[in-house]
């Protein structure tokens, strides 16, 4: 089980590091809203300040939205999906799939943030805090896509019905990792205590995130 | 032995099977015919567990068949990604059933349907013929499989990879296999011929 989880890991580095484009959009998408927002805004520097940390999540969540139907498409298409439906080791193969898709997709924006936020003026202790926020919220979004894609590869209409399962979903999320950098109530609670909040959710939804895709790859014919 | 008994299939409340009943001992090879669309891809992915059918039965050596394990489809799709290469595409689908086979020995299974040279090529590259045989390929590795399940397996091929694939199913059908194939006109070998027709047998 372990060794096909490490072998589907393999797989997807070596089709990411084959189709760079793919790889770079998501990345450089991110990078663009991030940096071009407070130049075509042009507003005073303390209204950056306030909403540099929703910018960010909300960049990260469309860089998402666009980049993860490439984890399906071919497989579903070229009928390798179908192929790999009957063995018995299609979770580990999602599973592998999941994090590996969360590591190319997310981590290359979460290590340019903290650069990104120094245009905003944030400060460098909300940068920390925002760097760590994204380490542990960002699988919570990544899982929601995940899922609300492998839900609707083989559908015709996915283009339309995979932004309105999504936002459902990630709204409260959203809500929540924003307002703790914001001035409501959540901005008193201790980071370890959001962090923690943050690490719940993300054990929540990994198991119906898995539990979904794994069912649909299954009977993705 | 693979029993099947009165197998029923509707797709879109279309009948499409009804009432498919037939046998096969081990060993045999089996012909699936009928004119385009009459449903023989469709019992064949219904056999594969690809397809849920409404109503019936499926037995294996009077078992009854849940999990569908023994069945191997092998059907017209590619199978494989643009972006790896021949080997490691049947490498990586080799390792996600479990087996851990070295490139190696890969290429040199390849060369069974001389695509040795091949080996390292990305599927943009590869004929419609070499696309088919190297899915072919993967019959090497599930052999253990009790029932291949093959649609059209003969189309887009060489007359040596013809005889190449009739050596591989005898093979198998040698070793105690079943093989059920659904094809138009070719019959290379000995089998009986289930025909369709109406969505009945």
């Amino acid at each position: 089980m372990y060794k096909v989880f490490l072998f589907a890991i393999k797989r997807e580095l070596l089709i990411t590091y084959r189709s760079l484009n793919d790889f770079l959009m998501p990345f450089s998408f991110f990078l663009l809203l991030s940096i071009f927002f407070p130049i075509i805004i042009n507003t005073d520097s303390l209204v950056l300040k306030k909403i540099a940390h929703g910018i960010l999540w909300l960049a990260y969540l469309f860089s998402c939205f666009l980049s993860i139907n490439r984890l399906f498409d071919e497989d579903y298409q070229s009928g390798f999906f179908e192929l790999i439906s009957k063995s018995k080791f299609l979770v580990a193969f999602v599973i592998g799939k999941l994090f590996c898709g969360w590591l190319l997709i997310t981590m290359p924006i979460i290590l340019v943030s903290p650069i990104t936020l120094y245009i905003y003026g944030i400060n460098e202790t909300d940068i920390i805090l925002l760097f760590f926020s994204m380490l542990i919220g960002t699988p919570i979004i990544f899982n929601i896509c995940f899922m609300v894609a492998s839900l609707t590869f083989n559908l015709k209409a996915s283009a339309i019905l995979a932004p309105v399962l999504i936002f459902p979903l990630i709204i409260p999320v959203l809500i929540l990792v924003t307002s703790f950098f914001g001035e409501d109530s959540f901005n008193s609670m201790h980071p370890f205590d959001f962090f923690k909040l943050l690490f719940l959710l993300f054990i929540i939804t990994t198991p119906f995130t898995i539990f979904a895709s794994y069912n649909s790859i299954k009977n993705s014919s | 032995m693979l029993n099947v008994k009165n197998l029923f299939f509707k797709y879109n409340q279309k009948s499409v099977l009804e009432n498919i009943s037939f046998s096969v001992d081990r060993s045999k090879l089996v012909y699936l015919i009928g004119d385009n669309g009459v449903g023989k891809t469709t019992l064949l992915r219904v056999l594969a567990g690809l397809l849920d059918y409404d109503k019936g039965k499926i037995f294996i050596d009077n078992k009854l068949v849940d999990d569908f394990a023994p069945f191997f489809y092998l059907g017209h799709s590619i199978y494989f990604h643009s972006k790896l290469r021949l080997n490691e595409n049947i490498k990586y689908i080799l390792n996600l059933y479990g087996y851990d086979y070295s490139l190696e020995h890969i290429n040199n299974r390849l060369e069974y349907f001389g695509l040795f040279k091949s080996r390292n090529s990305y599927l943009s590259n590869l004929s419609q013929g070499q696309k088919r045989k190297s899915s072919l390929s993967l019959l090497h590795y599930f052999n253990e499989k009790k029932i291949w399940l093959l649609d059209e397996p003969f189309i887009n091929l060489d007359s040596v990879s013809k005889e190449n694939l009739e050596i591989l199913i005898k093979k198998f059908l040698s070793d105690g296999g079943i093989v059920i194939m659904a094809t138009h006109e070719q019959f290379p070998l000995e089998g009986k011929k289930i025909a369709l027709k109406n969505s009945h047998v």
